[in-house]
Protein backbone atom coordinates (compact mmCIF):
# COMPACT_ATOMS: atom_id res chain seq x y z
CA UNK A 1 0.00 0.00 0.00
CA UNK A 2 1.15 3.16 -1.37
CA UNK A 3 2.21 5.73 2.06
CA UNK A 4 1.57 8.64 0.24
CA UNK A 5 -2.29 9.98 -0.50
CA UNK A 6 -4.57 7.25 0.22
CA UNK A 7 -6.48 5.65 -2.42
CA UNK A 8 -10.06 6.86 -2.83
CA UNK A 9 -11.61 3.01 -3.63
CA UNK A 10 -9.88 0.34 -1.77
CA UNK A 11 -11.23 -3.42 -2.34
CA UNK A 12 -10.00 -6.03 -0.46
CA UNK A 13 -10.75 -9.46 -0.91
CA UNK A 14 -14.30 -9.23 -2.50
CA UNK A 15 -16.07 -12.15 -2.71
CA UNK A 16 -19.63 -12.79 -4.46
CA UNK A 17 -21.17 -15.48 -5.12
CA UNK A 18 -25.10 -16.68 -6.24
CA UNK A 19 -27.55 -18.45 -4.30
CA UNK A 20 -27.26 -22.68 -5.25
CA UNK A 21 -29.48 -25.53 -4.16
CA UNK A 22 -26.06 -26.47 -1.74
CA UNK A 23 -25.83 -22.85 -0.25
CA UNK A 24 -23.71 -19.57 -2.15
CA UNK A 25 -21.69 -20.56 -5.21
CA UNK A 26 -18.80 -18.06 -5.39
CA UNK A 27 -18.20 -16.36 -8.45
CA UNK A 28 -15.58 -13.50 -7.62
CA UNK A 29 -13.22 -15.04 -5.67
CA UNK A 30 -11.17 -12.52 -3.75
CA UNK A 31 -10.62 -9.59 -5.62
CA UNK A 32 -8.61 -6.74 -4.60
CA UNK A 33 -7.21 -2.89 -5.87
CA UNK A 34 -6.89 0.66 -5.37
CA UNK A 35 -7.55 3.53 -7.44
CA UNK A 36 -7.04 6.67 -6.30
CA UNK A 37 -8.13 10.42 -7.35
CA UNK A 38 -7.09 11.34 -10.95
CA UNK A 39 -6.21 7.65 -12.19
CA UNK A 40 -7.91 5.59 -14.40
CA UNK A 41 -8.00 1.95 -13.47
CA UNK A 42 -9.33 -0.91 -16.16
CA UNK A 43 -11.01 -4.06 -15.16
CA UNK A 44 -10.39 -6.34 -18.12
CA UNK A 45 -11.39 -9.71 -18.84
CA UNK A 46 -14.06 -12.26 -21.04
CA UNK A 47 -17.71 -12.22 -20.26
CA UNK A 48 -17.73 -14.14 -17.12
CA UNK A 49 -14.94 -12.93 -15.78
CA UNK A 50 -16.23 -11.10 -12.67
CA UNK A 51 -15.70 -7.71 -13.64
CA UNK A 52 -19.03 -6.54 -14.20
CA UNK A 53 -20.54 -8.33 -10.76
CA UNK A 54 -17.22 -6.62 -9.56
CA UNK A 55 -18.43 -2.95 -10.42
CA UNK A 56 -21.66 -3.40 -9.62
CA UNK A 57 -21.10 -4.53 -6.06
CA UNK A 58 -19.28 -1.69 -5.78
CA UNK A 59 -22.35 0.53 -5.99
CA UNK A 60 -24.52 -2.16 -4.50
CA UNK A 61 -26.53 -2.92 -7.53
CA UNK A 62 -25.61 -6.88 -7.68
CA UNK A 63 -28.48 -8.28 -10.04
CA UNK A 64 -30.42 -10.95 -9.41
CA UNK A 65 -29.91 -13.19 -6.22
CA UNK A 66 -26.39 -12.33 -5.76
CA UNK A 67 -24.45 -10.91 -3.01
CA UNK A 68 -21.25 -9.95 -1.85
CA UNK A 69 -20.19 -13.52 0.46
CA UNK A 70 -17.19 -11.04 1.90
CA UNK A 71 -14.36 -8.69 1.51
CA UNK A 72 -14.30 -4.90 2.53
CA UNK A 73 -14.96 -1.60 0.30
CA UNK A 74 -13.56 1.36 1.58
CA UNK A 75 -15.17 4.63 -0.74
CA UNK A 76 -13.55 7.96 0.26
CA UNK A 77 -14.28 7.89 4.36
CA UNK A 78 -16.79 5.28 4.35
CA UNK A 79 -17.02 1.45 4.96
CA UNK A 80 -19.56 0.13 2.24
CA UNK A 81 -20.06 -3.09 4.01
CA UNK A 82 -20.89 -1.63 7.09
CA UNK A 83 -23.36 0.61 6.10
CA UNK A 84 -27.08 0.53 5.81
CA UNK A 85 -29.07 0.45 2.33
CA UNK A 86 -29.77 3.72 2.73
CA UNK A 87 -26.79 5.23 3.02
CA UNK A 88 -25.47 3.46 0.09
CA UNK A 89 -28.13 4.59 -1.52
CA UNK A 90 -26.56 8.32 -1.13
CA UNK A 91 -23.42 7.24 -1.60
CA UNK A 92 -24.30 6.05 -5.21
CA UNK A 93 -25.20 8.30 -7.70
CA UNK A 94 -23.67 10.88 -5.25
CA UNK A 95 -19.67 10.21 -4.54
CA UNK A 96 -20.01 7.18 -7.22
CA UNK A 97 -21.82 7.26 -10.73
CA UNK A 98 -22.04 4.62 -13.27
CA UNK A 99 -22.54 4.55 -17.01
CA UNK A 100 -23.50 0.94 -18.64
CA UNK A 101 -23.07 0.15 -22.67
CA UNK A 102 -26.78 0.87 -23.73
CA UNK A 103 -27.08 4.71 -22.66
CA UNK A 104 -30.35 4.35 -23.45
CA UNK A 105 -31.33 1.97 -20.72
CA UNK A 106 -29.91 4.49 -18.73
CA UNK A 107 -32.45 7.78 -20.20
CA UNK A 108 -36.24 7.92 -19.57
CA UNK A 109 -37.30 8.05 -23.21
CA UNK A 110 -40.53 9.45 -21.17
CA UNK A 111 -38.66 12.91 -20.20
CA UNK A 112 -36.54 15.49 -21.63
CA UNK A 113 -32.74 15.46 -21.21
CA UNK A 114 -33.08 18.97 -19.42
CA UNK A 115 -35.71 17.24 -17.17
CA UNK A 116 -33.67 14.14 -16.67
CA UNK A 117 -30.65 16.50 -15.61
CA UNK A 118 -32.16 18.83 -13.72
CA UNK A 119 -33.85 15.72 -11.41
CA UNK A 120 -30.77 14.08 -11.03
CA UNK A 121 -28.99 17.58 -10.01
CA UNK A 122 -31.72 18.71 -7.38
CA UNK A 123 -31.71 15.12 -5.91
CA UNK A 124 -28.50 15.73 -4.96
CA UNK A 125 -27.93 20.05 -4.57
CA UNK A 126 -30.70 22.27 -3.23
CA UNK A 127 -31.19 24.56 -6.26
CA UNK A 128 -33.84 25.97 -7.80
CA UNK A 129 -35.11 24.81 -11.09
CA UNK A 130 -33.69 27.62 -12.93
CA UNK A 131 -30.22 27.22 -11.24
CA UNK A 132 -30.48 23.55 -12.17
CA UNK A 133 -31.54 23.92 -15.89
CA UNK A 134 -28.11 26.21 -16.07
CA UNK A 135 -26.31 23.65 -14.57
CA UNK A 136 -27.46 21.01 -17.06
CA UNK A 137 -26.73 23.14 -19.93
CA UNK A 138 -23.16 23.51 -18.34
CA UNK A 139 -22.88 19.76 -17.96
CA UNK A 140 -23.89 19.47 -21.97
CA UNK A 141 -21.62 21.91 -22.71
CA UNK A 142 -18.79 20.08 -20.26
CA UNK A 143 -19.59 16.34 -22.34
CA UNK A 144 -19.52 17.67 -25.62
CA UNK A 145 -22.43 18.24 -26.40
CA UNK A 146 -23.45 21.20 -29.38
CA UNK A 147 -25.72 24.04 -28.58
CA UNK A 148 -26.74 22.17 -24.86
CA UNK A 149 -29.21 25.02 -24.09
CA UNK A 150 -31.50 23.37 -27.04
CA UNK A 151 -30.62 20.07 -26.18
CA UNK A 152 -31.81 20.18 -23.01
CA UNK A 153 -35.51 19.98 -24.79
CA UNK A 154 -34.69 17.05 -26.98
CA UNK A 155 -35.76 13.55 -25.92
CA UNK A 156 -33.59 10.78 -25.98
CA UNK A 157 -34.72 9.33 -28.81
CA UNK A 158 -33.98 12.66 -31.44
CA UNK A 159 -30.09 11.71 -30.74
CA UNK A 160 -27.39 9.50 -31.92
CA UNK A 161 -25.85 6.81 -30.01
CA UNK A 162 -23.16 8.93 -29.25
CA UNK A 163 -25.01 12.06 -28.07
CA UNK A 164 -26.98 9.81 -25.85
CA UNK A 165 -23.63 7.81 -24.19
CA UNK A 166 -22.79 11.71 -23.85
CA UNK A 167 -26.13 12.43 -21.96
CA UNK A 168 -25.73 9.66 -19.66
CA UNK A 169 -22.54 10.86 -18.89
CA UNK A 170 -23.23 14.20 -17.34
CA UNK A 171 -26.39 12.87 -15.77
CA UNK A 172 -23.64 10.79 -14.49
CA UNK A 173 -21.68 13.57 -13.68
CA UNK A 174 -24.52 15.52 -12.16
CA UNK A 175 -24.15 14.61 -8.64
CA UNK A 176 -20.35 15.73 -8.33
CA UNK A 177 -19.24 12.31 -8.16
CA UNK A 178 -15.59 11.10 -7.41
CA UNK A 179 -15.80 8.12 -8.98
CA UNK A 180 -17.09 7.57 -12.06
CA UNK A 181 -17.60 3.59 -13.34
CA UNK A 182 -17.80 2.87 -16.84
CA UNK A 183 -18.76 -0.59 -17.69
CA UNK A 184 -18.45 -1.36 -21.49
CA UNK A 185 -19.17 1.95 -22.32
CA UNK A 186 -18.48 2.45 -26.45
CA UNK A 187 -19.48 -1.37 -26.93
CA UNK A 188 -22.43 -0.29 -28.91
CA UNK A 189 -20.78 2.75 -31.17
CA UNK A 190 -19.21 3.47 -33.77
CA UNK A 191 -15.36 2.97 -33.88
CA UNK A 192 -14.79 6.74 -34.64
CA UNK A 193 -17.71 7.75 -31.83
CA UNK A 194 -15.81 5.35 -29.79
CA UNK A 195 -12.55 6.96 -30.40
CA UNK A 196 -14.80 9.79 -29.05
CA UNK A 197 -16.25 8.61 -25.88
CA UNK A 198 -12.64 7.68 -24.86
CA UNK A 199 -11.40 10.88 -25.60
CA UNK A 200 -14.26 12.67 -23.83
CA UNK A 201 -13.61 9.97 -20.71
CA UNK A 202 -9.91 10.96 -20.63
CA UNK A 203 -10.55 14.73 -20.29
CA UNK A 204 -12.86 14.75 -17.49
CA UNK A 205 -10.88 12.36 -15.57
CA UNK A 206 -7.97 15.29 -16.28
CA UNK A 207 -10.85 18.31 -16.00
CA UNK A 208 -12.74 16.90 -13.08
CA UNK A 209 -9.83 14.82 -11.35
CA UNK A 210 -12.27 11.67 -11.42
CA UNK A 211 -11.51 8.49 -10.57
CA UNK A 212 -12.67 6.40 -13.37
CA UNK A 213 -13.21 2.42 -13.32
CA UNK A 214 -13.15 1.54 -16.79
CA UNK A 215 -14.77 -1.98 -17.54
CA UNK A 216 -13.86 -3.91 -21.04
CA UNK A 217 -12.76 -6.83 -23.11
CA UNK A 218 -10.93 -5.18 -25.29
CA UNK A 219 -6.98 -4.09 -24.04
CA UNK A 220 -6.13 -2.38 -26.87
CA UNK A 221 -9.22 0.32 -26.33
CA UNK A 222 -8.64 1.01 -22.80
CA UNK A 223 -4.85 1.03 -23.50
CA UNK A 224 -5.21 4.64 -24.95
CA UNK A 225 -6.66 6.12 -21.64
CA UNK A 226 -5.99 4.05 -18.41
CA UNK A 227 -3.15 3.94 -16.31
CA UNK A 228 -3.44 0.36 -14.81
CA UNK A 229 -4.82 -2.76 -15.82
CA UNK A 230 -6.36 -5.15 -13.78
CA UNK A 231 -6.99 -8.53 -15.64
CA UNK A 232 -9.68 -10.98 -14.71
CA UNK A 233 -10.14 -14.44 -15.82
CA UNK A 234 -12.78 -16.69 -13.64
CA UNK A 235 -13.71 -14.29 -10.93
CA UNK A 236 -10.15 -13.67 -10.30
CA UNK A 237 -7.12 -10.97 -10.63
CA UNK A 238 -4.56 -12.57 -12.23
CA UNK A 239 -2.17 -9.75 -13.70
CA UNK A 240 -2.11 -6.43 -12.33
CA UNK A 241 0.09 -4.12 -13.96
CA UNK A 242 0.63 -0.21 -15.46
CA UNK A 243 -0.52 -0.80 -18.77
CA UNK A 244 3.06 0.07 -20.33
CA UNK A 245 3.85 -3.04 -18.78
CA UNK A 246 0.89 -5.14 -19.39
CA UNK A 247 1.52 -4.34 -23.06
CA UNK A 248 5.59 -4.66 -22.88
CA UNK A 249 6.17 -7.97 -21.03
CA UNK A 250 2.66 -9.54 -20.05
CA UNK A 251 3.29 -12.17 -17.15
CA UNK A 252 0.61 -14.23 -17.39
CA UNK A 253 -0.42 -16.26 -20.51
CA UNK A 254 -3.99 -15.51 -20.72
CA UNK A 255 -2.87 -11.87 -20.96
CA UNK A 256 -0.13 -12.56 -23.59
CA UNK A 257 -3.12 -14.70 -25.32
CA UNK A 258 -5.50 -11.78 -24.89
CA UNK A 259 -3.52 -9.63 -26.35
CA UNK A 260 -2.70 -11.70 -29.38
CA UNK A 261 -5.59 -12.27 -30.75
CA UNK A 262 -6.86 -8.12 -30.86
CA UNK A 263 -6.30 -8.01 -35.20
CA UNK A 264 -4.42 -4.91 -35.72
CA UNK A 265 -4.32 -3.09 -38.71
CA UNK A 266 -0.85 -3.26 -39.27
CA UNK A 267 -1.03 -7.12 -39.43
CA UNK A 268 -0.72 -9.71 -42.46
CA UNK A 269 -3.43 -11.69 -43.88
CA UNK A 270 -4.56 -14.55 -42.49
CA UNK A 271 -6.25 -16.65 -39.78
CA UNK A 272 -7.01 -14.77 -36.31
CA UNK A 273 -5.33 -15.81 -33.11
CA UNK A 274 -7.75 -16.94 -30.45
CA UNK A 275 -7.79 -18.29 -27.51
CA UNK A 276 -9.08 -21.67 -27.95
CA UNK A 277 -12.33 -22.63 -25.74
CA UNK A 278 -14.52 -21.14 -23.80
CA UNK A 279 -14.24 -19.31 -20.32
CA UNK A 280 -15.31 -21.61 -17.73
CA UNK A 281 -18.73 -21.37 -16.34
CA UNK A 282 -19.66 -19.64 -12.94
CA UNK A 283 -19.34 -22.74 -10.69
CA UNK A 284 -17.93 -25.39 -12.27
CA UNK A 285 -14.44 -24.11 -12.30
CA UNK A 286 -11.68 -26.85 -13.18
CA UNK A 287 -9.20 -27.97 -10.46
CA UNK A 288 -5.85 -26.08 -10.30
CA UNK A 289 -5.33 -23.23 -12.09
CA UNK A 290 -8.76 -21.97 -13.93
CA UNK A 291 -6.82 -21.14 -17.09
CA UNK A 292 -5.30 -24.13 -17.66
CA UNK A 293 -7.57 -25.65 -19.88
CA UNK A 294 -7.05 -23.37 -22.45
CA UNK A 295 -3.32 -22.51 -21.84
CA UNK A 296 -0.50 -23.90 -23.87
CA UNK A 297 1.84 -23.54 -21.32
CA UNK A 298 -0.15 -25.95 -18.85
CA UNK A 299 2.26 -28.25 -17.32
CA UNK A 300 1.54 -30.60 -14.08
CA UNK A 301 2.01 -27.89 -11.76
CA UNK A 302 -0.61 -26.43 -12.73
CA UNK A 303 -2.96 -28.62 -11.15
CA UNK A 304 -2.86 -27.22 -8.18
CA UNK A 305 -4.14 -23.27 -7.65
CA UNK A 306 -1.11 -21.01 -8.45
CA UNK A 307 0.56 -19.73 -5.64
CA UNK A 308 0.02 -15.72 -5.61
CA UNK A 309 -2.92 -14.03 -6.27
CA UNK A 310 -1.49 -10.33 -7.51
CA UNK A 311 -1.72 -7.44 -5.39
CA UNK A 312 1.27 -5.45 -6.58
CA UNK A 313 2.26 -4.70 -10.21
CA UNK A 314 4.23 -7.38 -11.99
CA UNK A 315 2.55 -10.03 -10.48
CA UNK A 316 0.67 -12.59 -12.11
CA UNK A 317 -1.58 -15.75 -10.81
CA UNK A 318 0.61 -17.98 -13.11
CA UNK A 319 3.20 -21.17 -11.97
CA UNK A 320 5.27 -19.68 -14.59
CA UNK A 321 5.28 -16.20 -13.74
CA UNK A 322 6.52 -17.22 -10.46
CA UNK B 1 -28.61 -25.69 -65.86
CA UNK B 2 -25.55 -24.93 -67.60
CA UNK B 3 -22.37 -24.45 -65.87
CA UNK B 4 -21.82 -20.23 -65.80
CA UNK B 5 -18.64 -19.32 -67.65
CA UNK B 6 -15.20 -18.89 -65.38
CA UNK B 7 -15.87 -15.07 -65.67
CA UNK B 8 -19.12 -14.56 -65.25
CA UNK B 9 -19.66 -13.05 -61.13
CA UNK B 10 -21.40 -15.09 -58.67
CA UNK B 11 -23.41 -11.96 -57.92
CA UNK B 12 -23.53 -8.72 -59.68
CA UNK B 13 -25.31 -5.47 -58.69
CA UNK B 14 -26.17 -2.72 -61.17
CA UNK B 15 -27.39 0.80 -60.54
CA UNK B 16 -28.87 -0.52 -56.70
CA UNK B 17 -30.62 1.83 -54.72
CA UNK B 18 -33.04 1.43 -51.52
CA UNK B 19 -35.26 4.84 -50.63
CA UNK B 20 -37.58 4.80 -48.29
CA UNK B 21 -40.23 7.50 -48.59
CA UNK B 22 -41.18 9.36 -45.36
CA UNK B 23 -44.57 11.22 -44.13
CA UNK B 24 -43.42 14.40 -44.49
CA UNK B 25 -45.20 17.26 -42.99
CA UNK B 26 -49.51 18.09 -44.65
CA UNK B 27 -47.89 20.69 -46.55
CA UNK B 28 -45.67 18.14 -48.34
CA UNK B 29 -48.09 15.63 -48.33
CA UNK B 30 -50.90 18.43 -50.44
CA UNK B 31 -48.03 19.63 -52.74
CA UNK B 32 -47.19 15.59 -53.51
CA UNK B 33 -43.91 15.57 -52.88
CA UNK B 34 -43.21 13.73 -49.74
CA UNK B 35 -39.73 13.84 -48.62
CA UNK B 36 -37.37 10.47 -49.93
CA UNK B 37 -34.79 8.49 -47.84
CA UNK B 38 -31.98 7.16 -50.00
CA UNK B 39 -30.77 4.33 -48.02
CA UNK B 40 -28.80 3.09 -50.84
CA UNK B 41 -27.87 4.58 -53.95
CA UNK B 42 -25.96 3.81 -57.10
CA UNK B 43 -24.44 0.91 -56.03
CA UNK B 44 -22.05 -1.08 -58.51
CA UNK B 45 -20.75 -4.22 -57.17
CA UNK B 46 -19.52 -7.64 -58.73
CA UNK B 47 -18.33 -10.02 -56.96
CA UNK B 48 -16.40 -13.28 -58.09
CA UNK B 49 -16.87 -16.94 -57.19
CA UNK B 50 -14.68 -17.56 -53.79
CA UNK B 51 -14.00 -13.73 -52.96
CA UNK B 52 -14.08 -12.66 -49.32
CA UNK B 53 -15.58 -9.36 -49.80
CA UNK B 54 -15.53 -7.03 -46.80
CA UNK B 55 -18.01 -4.10 -46.07
CA UNK B 56 -17.11 -1.74 -44.03
CA UNK B 57 -18.65 1.50 -42.43
CA UNK B 58 -20.22 3.36 -39.74
CA UNK B 59 -23.93 2.78 -38.66
CA UNK B 60 -26.08 4.70 -41.14
CA UNK B 61 -23.45 3.83 -43.94
CA UNK B 62 -26.45 1.04 -45.61
CA UNK B 63 -23.94 -1.92 -45.51
CA UNK B 64 -26.59 -3.89 -43.58
CA UNK B 65 -29.34 -2.71 -46.45
CA UNK B 66 -26.96 -3.98 -48.77
CA UNK B 67 -26.12 -7.36 -47.32
CA UNK B 68 -30.37 -7.54 -46.49
CA UNK B 69 -30.84 -6.28 -50.55
CA UNK B 70 -28.21 -9.46 -51.70
CA UNK B 71 -30.43 -12.19 -49.61
CA UNK B 72 -33.67 -10.97 -50.85
CA UNK B 73 -34.80 -9.86 -47.39
CA UNK B 74 -35.31 -5.81 -48.72
CA UNK B 75 -36.30 -5.67 -52.75
CA UNK B 76 -34.10 -2.32 -54.08
CA UNK B 77 -36.19 0.23 -55.24
CA UNK B 78 -34.05 0.84 -58.53
CA UNK B 79 -31.31 -1.17 -60.22
CA UNK B 80 -30.49 -4.98 -61.21
CA UNK B 81 -28.91 -7.93 -59.16
CA UNK B 82 -27.77 -11.18 -61.23
CA UNK B 83 -26.78 -14.60 -59.64
CA UNK B 84 -24.35 -16.25 -61.98
CA UNK B 85 -25.01 -13.85 -65.19
CA UNK B 86 -29.05 -14.13 -64.33
CA UNK B 87 -31.26 -11.44 -63.49
CA UNK B 88 -33.38 -12.06 -60.36
CA UNK B 89 -36.83 -10.40 -61.30
CA UNK B 90 -39.48 -9.93 -58.58
CA UNK B 91 -41.95 -11.83 -60.19
CA UNK B 92 -41.17 -15.23 -60.65
CA UNK B 93 -41.38 -16.82 -57.15
CA UNK B 94 -40.04 -20.03 -57.85
CA UNK B 95 -36.18 -18.75 -59.01
CA UNK B 96 -36.24 -16.62 -56.19
CA UNK B 97 -37.10 -19.54 -53.34
CA UNK B 98 -34.07 -21.05 -55.49
CA UNK B 99 -32.01 -18.20 -54.89
CA UNK B 100 -32.81 -17.89 -51.27
CA UNK B 101 -31.23 -21.53 -50.42
CA UNK B 102 -28.05 -20.58 -52.51
CA UNK B 103 -27.89 -17.18 -50.22
CA UNK B 104 -27.35 -17.41 -46.67
CA UNK B 105 -27.72 -14.75 -43.87
CA UNK B 106 -26.10 -15.07 -40.46
CA UNK B 107 -26.80 -11.95 -37.87
CA UNK B 108 -24.78 -9.95 -35.25
CA UNK B 109 -27.39 -11.28 -32.69
CA UNK B 110 -27.05 -14.96 -32.55
CA UNK B 111 -29.75 -15.33 -29.55
CA UNK B 112 -32.81 -13.76 -31.77
CA UNK B 113 -31.86 -15.13 -34.82
CA UNK B 114 -32.78 -19.09 -33.16
CA UNK B 115 -35.96 -19.74 -31.92
CA UNK B 116 -36.18 -19.89 -28.38
CA UNK B 117 -38.42 -22.73 -27.84
CA UNK B 118 -36.93 -25.06 -29.63
CA UNK B 119 -34.01 -27.48 -29.29
CA UNK B 120 -30.86 -27.13 -31.88
CA UNK B 121 -31.44 -30.63 -33.14
CA UNK B 122 -35.31 -29.39 -34.42
CA UNK B 123 -33.68 -26.17 -35.73
CA UNK B 124 -31.12 -27.81 -37.65
CA UNK B 125 -33.41 -30.62 -38.64
CA UNK B 126 -36.05 -28.28 -39.91
CA UNK B 127 -33.04 -26.46 -42.37
CA UNK B 128 -32.27 -29.97 -43.86
CA UNK B 129 -35.39 -30.71 -44.27
CA UNK B 130 -36.17 -27.65 -46.21
CA UNK B 131 -32.88 -28.44 -48.36
CA UNK B 132 -34.78 -31.44 -49.08
CA UNK B 133 -32.51 -33.65 -47.11
CA UNK B 134 -34.84 -36.99 -46.74
CA UNK B 135 -35.65 -37.53 -43.19
CA UNK B 136 -33.72 -41.00 -42.89
CA UNK B 137 -30.68 -38.81 -43.76
CA UNK B 138 -30.97 -36.00 -41.74
CA UNK B 139 -29.63 -37.20 -38.43
CA UNK B 140 -26.24 -37.95 -40.15
CA UNK B 141 -26.32 -34.80 -41.87
CA UNK B 142 -26.72 -32.82 -38.46
CA UNK B 143 -23.66 -34.96 -37.04
CA UNK B 144 -21.69 -33.91 -39.99
CA UNK B 145 -23.01 -29.95 -39.60
CA UNK B 146 -21.77 -30.21 -36.10
CA UNK B 147 -17.92 -31.76 -37.04
CA UNK B 148 -17.58 -28.94 -39.40
CA UNK B 149 -18.68 -25.73 -37.37
CA UNK B 150 -16.80 -27.52 -34.08
CA UNK B 151 -20.06 -28.04 -31.63
CA UNK B 152 -20.23 -30.65 -29.70
CA UNK B 153 -22.95 -32.93 -29.94
CA UNK B 154 -24.62 -32.47 -25.99
CA UNK B 155 -26.00 -29.42 -27.70
CA UNK B 156 -28.24 -30.65 -29.87
CA UNK B 157 -30.80 -31.12 -26.95
CA UNK B 158 -30.70 -27.84 -25.20
CA UNK B 159 -32.29 -24.62 -25.97
CA UNK B 160 -30.67 -21.29 -27.52
CA UNK B 161 -30.52 -19.80 -24.22
CA UNK B 162 -28.82 -22.72 -22.83
CA UNK B 163 -25.43 -22.08 -24.96
CA UNK B 164 -23.03 -19.45 -25.21
CA UNK B 165 -22.77 -16.76 -27.35
CA UNK B 166 -19.89 -18.50 -29.40
CA UNK B 167 -21.41 -21.52 -29.84
CA UNK B 168 -25.30 -20.23 -31.15
CA UNK B 169 -23.37 -18.17 -34.03
CA UNK B 170 -21.75 -21.51 -34.45
CA UNK B 171 -25.27 -22.94 -34.43
CA UNK B 172 -26.52 -20.09 -37.12
CA UNK B 173 -23.72 -21.12 -39.03
CA UNK B 174 -24.39 -24.82 -39.27
CA UNK B 175 -28.13 -24.07 -40.13
CA UNK B 176 -26.99 -21.79 -43.03
CA UNK B 177 -24.62 -24.69 -44.50
CA UNK B 178 -27.35 -27.09 -44.06
CA UNK B 179 -28.98 -24.85 -47.39
CA UNK B 180 -25.74 -25.86 -48.84
CA UNK B 181 -25.29 -22.34 -49.86
CA UNK B 182 -23.19 -20.69 -52.70
CA UNK B 183 -23.03 -17.13 -51.22
CA UNK B 184 -23.16 -16.14 -47.59
CA UNK B 185 -23.60 -13.00 -46.06
CA UNK B 186 -22.62 -12.32 -42.55
CA UNK B 187 -23.68 -9.18 -40.86
CA UNK B 188 -21.21 -8.53 -38.08
CA UNK B 189 -20.84 -11.85 -36.87
CA UNK B 190 -18.62 -11.14 -33.89
CA UNK B 191 -19.70 -7.58 -32.87
CA UNK B 192 -21.13 -9.35 -29.49
CA UNK B 193 -18.62 -11.57 -28.61
CA UNK B 194 -15.59 -10.95 -26.90
CA UNK B 195 -12.59 -10.46 -28.56
CA UNK B 196 -11.23 -13.94 -27.80
CA UNK B 197 -13.93 -15.77 -29.22
CA UNK B 198 -14.06 -13.55 -32.58
CA UNK B 199 -11.19 -15.09 -34.05
CA UNK B 200 -12.88 -18.69 -33.54
CA UNK B 201 -15.81 -18.01 -35.56
CA UNK B 202 -13.85 -15.99 -38.37
CA UNK B 203 -11.30 -18.38 -38.40
CA UNK B 204 -14.40 -20.52 -38.84
CA UNK B 205 -15.89 -19.14 -41.62
CA UNK B 206 -12.92 -18.77 -43.96
CA UNK B 207 -12.20 -22.29 -43.50
CA UNK B 208 -15.73 -22.94 -44.48
CA UNK B 209 -15.05 -20.73 -47.48
CA UNK B 210 -11.98 -22.56 -48.52
CA UNK B 211 -12.98 -25.68 -48.00
CA UNK B 212 -16.41 -25.38 -50.05
CA UNK B 213 -15.50 -22.33 -51.99
CA UNK B 214 -18.02 -20.24 -50.25
CA UNK B 215 -18.22 -16.83 -51.48
CA UNK B 216 -18.52 -14.41 -48.03
CA UNK B 217 -19.81 -10.86 -47.78
CA UNK B 218 -18.37 -10.10 -44.26
CA UNK B 219 -20.04 -6.90 -43.34
CA UNK B 220 -18.18 -5.21 -40.56
CA UNK B 221 -17.12 -2.09 -38.96
CA UNK B 222 -13.78 -3.88 -37.06
CA UNK B 223 -11.12 -2.68 -40.62
CA UNK B 224 -8.58 -5.18 -38.67
CA UNK B 225 -10.42 -7.94 -39.31
CA UNK B 226 -11.29 -7.21 -42.63
CA UNK B 227 -7.79 -6.56 -43.37
CA UNK B 228 -6.91 -9.77 -41.94
CA UNK B 229 -9.43 -12.05 -44.13
CA UNK B 230 -10.63 -10.78 -47.03
CA UNK B 231 -9.52 -10.19 -50.95
CA UNK B 232 -11.41 -6.97 -51.39
CA UNK B 233 -13.07 -4.35 -49.32
CA UNK B 234 -15.73 -1.66 -50.14
CA UNK B 235 -16.35 1.41 -47.92
CA UNK B 236 -19.69 2.86 -47.77
CA UNK B 237 -20.73 5.87 -46.12
CA UNK B 238 -24.19 7.77 -46.48
CA UNK B 239 -25.78 4.82 -49.04
CA UNK B 240 -22.56 4.77 -51.26
CA UNK B 241 -19.47 3.05 -52.32
CA UNK B 242 -17.03 5.87 -51.19
CA UNK B 243 -13.92 3.33 -51.74
CA UNK B 244 -13.24 -0.08 -52.87
CA UNK B 245 -9.92 -2.24 -53.33
CA UNK B 246 -7.73 -4.72 -51.75
CA UNK B 247 -6.98 -4.57 -48.08
CA UNK B 248 -3.47 -3.12 -48.73
CA UNK B 249 -4.74 -0.61 -50.61
CA UNK B 250 -7.37 0.56 -49.31
CA UNK B 251 -5.52 0.42 -45.89
CA UNK B 252 -2.02 1.44 -46.57
CA UNK B 253 -3.16 4.34 -48.86
CA UNK B 254 -6.29 5.24 -48.43
CA UNK B 255 -7.70 7.89 -51.01
CA UNK B 256 -11.12 9.15 -49.39
CA UNK B 257 -10.87 11.34 -46.27
CA UNK B 258 -13.59 8.85 -44.36
CA UNK B 259 -11.69 5.78 -45.02
CA UNK B 260 -8.68 7.67 -42.92
CA UNK B 261 -11.14 8.84 -40.57
CA UNK B 262 -12.28 5.12 -40.15
CA UNK B 263 -8.86 4.34 -39.88
CA UNK B 264 -7.47 6.97 -37.58
CA UNK B 265 -10.19 5.89 -35.18
CA UNK B 266 -9.43 2.52 -34.88
CA UNK B 267 -7.88 1.90 -31.22
CA UNK B 268 -3.91 1.17 -31.70
CA UNK B 269 -3.17 0.08 -27.75
CA UNK B 270 0.40 0.53 -27.16
CA UNK B 271 2.62 -2.23 -28.89
CA UNK B 272 6.29 -1.96 -29.58
CA UNK B 273 5.85 -1.43 -33.17
CA UNK B 274 3.51 1.45 -33.05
Amino acid sequence: MSAAAPAFLEVSDLRIGFPGRAGDVPVVHGVDFALSAGETLALVGESGSGKSLTALSLIDLLPGGARRLGGRIRIGENQLDTLSSNAIRKIRGGEIAMIFQDPLSALNPAFTVGRQLTDAIRSHHPLSRGAAAKRAEELLDLVGIPSPKARLHSFPHEMSGGQRQRVAIALALASGPKLLIADEPTTALDVTVQAQIMALLARLRQELGLAILLISHNLDLVAEICHRVAVMYAGRIVETNTVEEIFRRPQHPYTRMLLDCIPRLDDRPGPLATIPGEPPLFGKLPSGCPFRPRCPAAHERCLAMPPAFPQEAGQAACWLAA
Amino acid sequence: MNAPPPTTPILSLRGIGKSYRLRGGLLARLRGRTPRLDALRDIDLEIRRGDIVGIVGESGSGKSTLGRIVVRLLEPTEGVLSFEGTALSEGTSRSLRAYRRRVQMIFQDSGSSLNPRKRIRRTLHEALRAAGVPRGRCNEEIAQLLRRTGLPEGILDRHPHALSGGQRQRVNIARALAMQPELLVADEPVSALDVSLQGQIINLLIGLAAESGLTLIFISHDLAVVRRICNRVIVMQSGVIVESGTPSEVMENPQHPYTRKLLDAVPKGLRESA
